[in-house]
Order: structure tokens, then sequence, then C-alpha cells
């Protein structure tokens, strides 16, 4: 199995957790003391992205978003793919609960159809497919914690048969307060570090102590 | 029917998180959907929410909402003949 | 060691149409659709809404799958599904094989945390917390490979309405790379109040039996239930004392990239899904017997969808037909309940009737079959699944 990821390589990464935002080792943006909508909302703005459909985002995807928008900064970054090239397998814990709650709270009232679409976690898939125009094969996993070496197996297995020859991937879960985005971009025989458990399991607790 | 447009203009904004819009950008005769506003499907059916609860006003399809919701002023005339009166 | 064919060796399922495969295909053989009034979910749209339940009360499922009460009714459903597939393949806990469950879903354990939520949210002492131990979508899962006795491998999938699709196929994956000699693959659901005031406010439901095709359609009908597929490897059929139901030839999976919930117009998705399965088979279109499509009845699926067919097809469609005219829409459950009607076809040759079914679509003309039919000539099947989120899956089974 090894040789099979060899030449795989984590060529952009991301870490958006408790009000800090990492791109490649480095701290791009945090807003101590805000809540997480607020947070989320003030990186937006900083971000200076203009895509009015941002705001009618959940927080999930508002999220996994902003982590993809850290990632693909540098527009380079799909150059030498077609759009059908470049999958997305993503992971987390919560599916879709904290969406779910929101519109579960809106019907005794009237339910809100613009709340409900966000009641699946592959929506944020679609949302990311629809800003970049990403048609490749797509599929999000839930797991109680995140099982790197699931994701390390699954990615190396479509970038090594050449299902995809490039993959947009990591873990995007957040409930209530607690948020937690770890989005990679992995591609083959460039330069970046070594795609590997122990490379994304640092990657994953680069913001703690 | 004035102050029932502006005050559509701030639910609408509002409603469909239009955070980068003021009312005074929308027209009262700017078509919402398509190439006007660019709203969707999804923000059809979060104004015809908006009519019930704010208006109590009940489409009967969403294919009404389609001649219904075609501008601001569309939607005022619509509450404007369809409003319960109290 | 790779190896290449992955083959069906087992099947379950549970549906509106009845308790297990004999039930499915005695209802599919004669025409009788499962949709009809709401009886068990308790719901103020009792009276309003058609749906394909699955015709027994929760104490009657937890019964058959000897889960405790209280148990979520998706995964009850799964249970009972999955393990009918599991003894159908002759597995047990002694084949020495590595055997994986990967299954899908998308309400997981709504039905119950509905429950304590309306009760919780009127008075904070009300509810019962036990109801959501089984909340998430993983739950069930867990659940019921732990009833299976399956540890090496268990995944949850949830991509909406393909999410059992690409469970089918990602066990598909893992067993051709050599991690799974063996694996029981496909989803459950059951139905909600969350699902259903949510499909409503979408006001994308027929609350008269559904059309599926039909140019006068007016939406979906929710349903519910479970099936699974058994897929395995050439090496674990040589350990396993099963019959072979065919091979799972091909599939592909792709995003619309359009819009959250709506289908693109031109159906480019859909079409790029087909097209991929085709050539991931190494088959023509012309060699395509029959096509079980998505087809949910809602304007927007069907025109779609509708429209890539004819552009991948011209001419020469295949037979076709929804079988959501029987069953209802299961979402994240349709994926493999289908499967197993796709297999099916397969074996026996089975053409199913698109119920219901009058004028063809102005914009998108099909004309698929209208009464059971037996093509013994039939030896590829197409099956869709094309879930919200723009994630299109396409799955082929073929005969041996």
């Amino acid at each position: 199995m090894v040789s099979l990821f060899a030449n795989l390589v984590i060529s952009q990464s991301c870490l958006i957790e408790k009000n800090k935002a990492i791109l490649n080792g480095k701290v791009v943006f945090e807003k101590p003391g805000q809540d997480a909508a607020g947070f989320l909302m003030d990186m937006y703005k900083h971000t200076a992205t203009n895509y009015p459909k941002f705001y009618k985002m959940d927080k999930l995807c508002k999220l996994g978003f902003l982590g993809a928008e850290l990632l693909f900064s540098d527009h380079d970054v799909f150059e030498g793919y077609a759009k059908d090239e470049i999958a997305i397998v993503l992971y987390n814990a919560n599916a879709s609960l904290e969406a779910d709650l929101q519109y579960f709270n809106t019907v005794s009232e009237m339910a809100s159809p613009a709340l409900f679409i966000y009641t699946l976690p592959n929506i944020l898939i679609g949302e990311l497919c629809i800003r970049h125009g990403i048609k490749g094969e797509n599929i999000f996993f839930l797991q109680e914690t995140f099982e790197v070496e699931s994701l390390v197996d699954y990615v190396g297995l479509l970038l090594g048969q050449d299902i995809a020859k490039a993959c947009l991937c990591g873990w995007v879960d957040l409930l209530g307060e607690e948020y937690k985005a770890c989005l990679m971009w992995v591609e083959k025989n460039k330069g970046g570090e070594i795609f590997s458990a122990a490379i994304i399991d640092k990657l994953y607790n680069q913001n703690h102590g | 029917m004035d102050k029932l447009i502006h005050d559509l203009k701030v639910q609408i904004i509002a409603q469909l998180n239009l955070q980068d819009l003021t009312p005074e950008e929308i027209g009262d005769d700017q078509p919402l959907f398509a190439e006007g506003l660019g709203l969707d499907s999804i923000d059809a059916l979060e104004l015809i929410v908006l009519l019930q609860q704010q208006y109590k006003v009940k489409l009967a399809s969403a294919e009404e909402g389609q001649t219904v919701l075609r501008s601001v002023r569309t939607i005022a005339e619509y509450i404007t003949r369809h409003q319960p009166q109290d | 060691m790779h190896t290449s064919d992955i083959y069906v060796a087992g099947l379950g399922v549970i549906s509106a149409l009845g308790y297990d495969l004999k039930a499915n295909r005695h209802a599919l053989q004669s025409g009788e659709s499962g949709i009809g009034a709401i009886k068990h979910l308790k719901t103020i749209h009792k009276d309003v809404f058609s749906v394909g339940e699955v015709k027994y009360s929760n104490a009657d499922l937890e019964q058959a799958s000897h889960l405790p009460p209280g148990t979520s009714r998706t995964a009850l459903l799964s249970s009972i599904a999955a393990r009918e597939a599991y003894t159908n393949a002759g597995l047990h806990p002694q084949t020495g094989l590595k055997i994986g469950f990967v299954s899908a879903n998308s309400v997981g354990g709504m039905d119950k945390s509905e429950d304590f939520y309306s009760a919780f949210s009127n008075d904070h002492h009300k509810g019962k917390l036990r109801d959501v131990v089984g909340h998430e979508c993983g739950y069930s899962t867990e659940l019921v490979a732990r009833q299976l006795g399956i540890h090496h491998y268990v995944s949850t999938i949830s991509t909406a309405c393909s999410s059992s699709a690409n469970a089918i196929f990602h066990a598909a994956r893992m067993i051709a790379a050599g991690y799974l000699d063996v694996a029981v693959a496909g989803g459950a659901e059951s139905l909600t109040r969350f699902t259903l005031n949510g499909f409503n406010t979408l006001m994308i439901l027929d609350p008269n039996p559904c059309k599926p095709l039909d140019e006068n359609r007016k939406g979906l009908n929710l349903g519910e239930g479970a099936g699974y597929v058994v897929l395995a490897s050439e090496y674990a059929l040589s350990k396993l004392d099963t019959k072979v139901y065919c091979r799972l030839s091909g599939w592909h999976n792709v995003n619309d990239a359009f819009h959250q919930t709506a289908s693109s117009p031109d159906g480019a998705g859909s079409y790029m899904a087909m097209q991929g399965a085709l050539r991931k088979s190494g088959l023509r279109k012309e060699e395509i017997g029959y096509i079980n499509l998505h087809g949910t009845s809602t304007q927007n699926n069907d025109l779609s969808e509708g429209t890539a067919l004819i552009r991948l097809f011209g001419e020469a469609l295949p037979k076709l037909s929804s079988t959501k005219a029987y069953t209802g829409h299961t979402l994240g459950a349709s994926g493999g309940i289908e499967a197993v009607f796709s297999v099916m076809s397969v074996m026996d040759g089975y053409v199913y009737p698109n119920l219901r079914f009058e004028t063809p679509m102005k914009d998108a003309p099909l004309h698929p079959v209208t009464s059971f039919d037996i093509d013994r000539s039939i030896r590829h099947v197409l099956s869709n699944s094309f879930g919200f989120g723009g994630n299109c899956s396409s799955l082929i089974f073929s005969a041996t």
C-alpha cells in the first residue's frame, strides 16, 4: 500500500479552529473573543471575497467554504486539472446537526426552506463545487473521531488509480460554539509535505498548546 | 403602497440574507429573479413564507409565485389585494 | 492481491412493498404500489400526504430485528434488511474473510430525536434523553455491524439521496483494492416529521400517489426502507456457500455543481454519472437492457434526468422506469433498495412498470415501461441515484 502513495503530497493545508485560521503553518487571521457566527463573518470580510451566497449558508458550510478559500487563494492551484479530475472527500462527526437544530426550531411556526436545504452534510460539498466549478467524485463520511488512516487510504486510492488527479479533503465539523476545519489540497508529484497519517495528525493538532 | 414597498425591501433583505444590499439598491420594479437581483428557487420559497408569516397571505403554488414575485411592486400589489381585513 | 470482478452474492430489502425480498418481488410483479396514507408516523400531515411507509409498527420491527424498544426506526429497518442480505449470502463469523459493512442514511435517529426535542423544547424537564442516544447517522451502522458480528471495516456515508449507491461502490472499491473480501453495502432511512415538513416547505411533495416522468407530475412521495447487497471478490466466493446473482460492473460519481438542491437544466451531473459508469464497465450504451431511473417525480429531477438520458442515448433509449412509483422516494436508502431491484432485473429479466404514467414530458419525452414484463435478454442494468448537493451516482449491474 505504501508505494501507492509515495508521490502524493499535501501542497496546501489549513486549520480553522478556536477563532484562528492557519494557512500552511502561518496564522493568517484571528479574532479572539468572538462567537462562532461572528468569527466566521469577520473572517469572510477579511478575505474580501465577493460571494453574496455566503450569507445564506449555514455555519458548517461557511466554515468549509472559508477553509477552501484559504487553500485556493493562490489561483494557480487548479492549473492543469480538468474540473472533473478534482475529487472532494470530507469527514465529520456531527453531520449537519447544527443546521438540523436551526431548521427544526422553525418547524413549529413555519418551516424555513432556506434552512432545510442545509440539513445534509454533503451540501457543503455542493457549495464548494458550485463556488469552484468542481465536478469530480465527491463523498462525505461520518466518523466519531477523525480516522486519519482511512482518509490516507481512501484519497491514496483515488489518486493512485487516477480516479482523480487532485483532491480537496479533510475534516470539517461544527456544533454550537465548537468548530474545526482541517483541509488539505492533495496532489501528485508536486512540492509539499508528504501525504501521510503522521503529517496529517500534525496538521490537525497544530493549534493545540 | 410606498411604505409597504419600503417595508418589503427591508424584510426581503433580512429574510433572504442579502446582507450586502440596502433597501435603496432594490428598484421597485427591478426583476427579483434571473437577471435582476439573481434570486433562486429557494429564495422564492422563502418569500412565500415571508408573505404568509408577515402578511397572512398564502400563495396557492410555486407556479403562482412566478407572477406574484416578479418585483417588489408586484408583491406589494398582491398583498394589498389579498391581505385579510382585520 | 487485486481482484477485478466484484460479484453480488446476497440481497436484502424492506420497503413499503413488504418485509423482505420475497414480498418486494411479489409486489413488483403484481404492480401493487406501496404508496398510501400515513399510518405509523405521528404527524399533523397524516391525512394530507401519500407516502411509501413500511407497513409495520416500531413494535413489530423491534421484535423482528431483536433490537430493544426505543431503537430508531432507521436502525430497525437497517438491521432487518442487512441481516437478510448477510444470511442470503451465506455469511457467518467463521468464514475467515475480511468482511465490511458500509451503510448510508441521512436521517439517522431523527425519528426518536424529534420526539425528544418536541417534549424538551416545551419543558426542559420533559423528554427522554435516551431517545437521542441513537441520533447520529453512524449509530445505526455501528449497531447493525455489532449485530452481524462485522468488525473489520465499518463505515457510514451520508450524501443525501445518492448515499447508499455511494456506499455500494465504496465497498466495491475496498474489495477491488484488497482491503476487504466481502461487504454488506447499502442504506436505510425512516420517515420522520423532519423530512416530511422539510420537503413540504420545498413544495415538492405530491399529496397523491406520484407520477414519475409524467408531464403532469406534481411532486414526490416520501418513502422509507432499507436495501443492501453483499459484494464479494472471486476469492470470497470460493469460501462461501452462496449463489452469485450478478456482477457490479460499473459505477461513477460526480458533482453537478449547479445548485444546493436543484439539478442543472441540461442534466450535466446525471449525464456524466451515467457516461462514467458505462466507461468503467467497458460497455457500449446499446448493451444496457434496462434503466432504473432516479425518477423522483419532481418537476426538476425528471426533466433534468430525462434531458440527460436523451442526450446520452438519443433515439435508442433502453427500457426504463422509476420504481419510486412503487416505493416512494426512500432518500438515503433509495440507492440500496433500487440496487436490489436492479439485481433482480439482471437475474430474472424483470422490467418494472412506471406506475401511473400517462403523458410524456413535453420537454424530455420518455416512454417508460407501463406493465410488468420479463425480458431474459437483459444482461446489463443501469441504476441512477442523484442527491441534493449535486451528488450524482450511477451503478451498472451485469450478468455473469
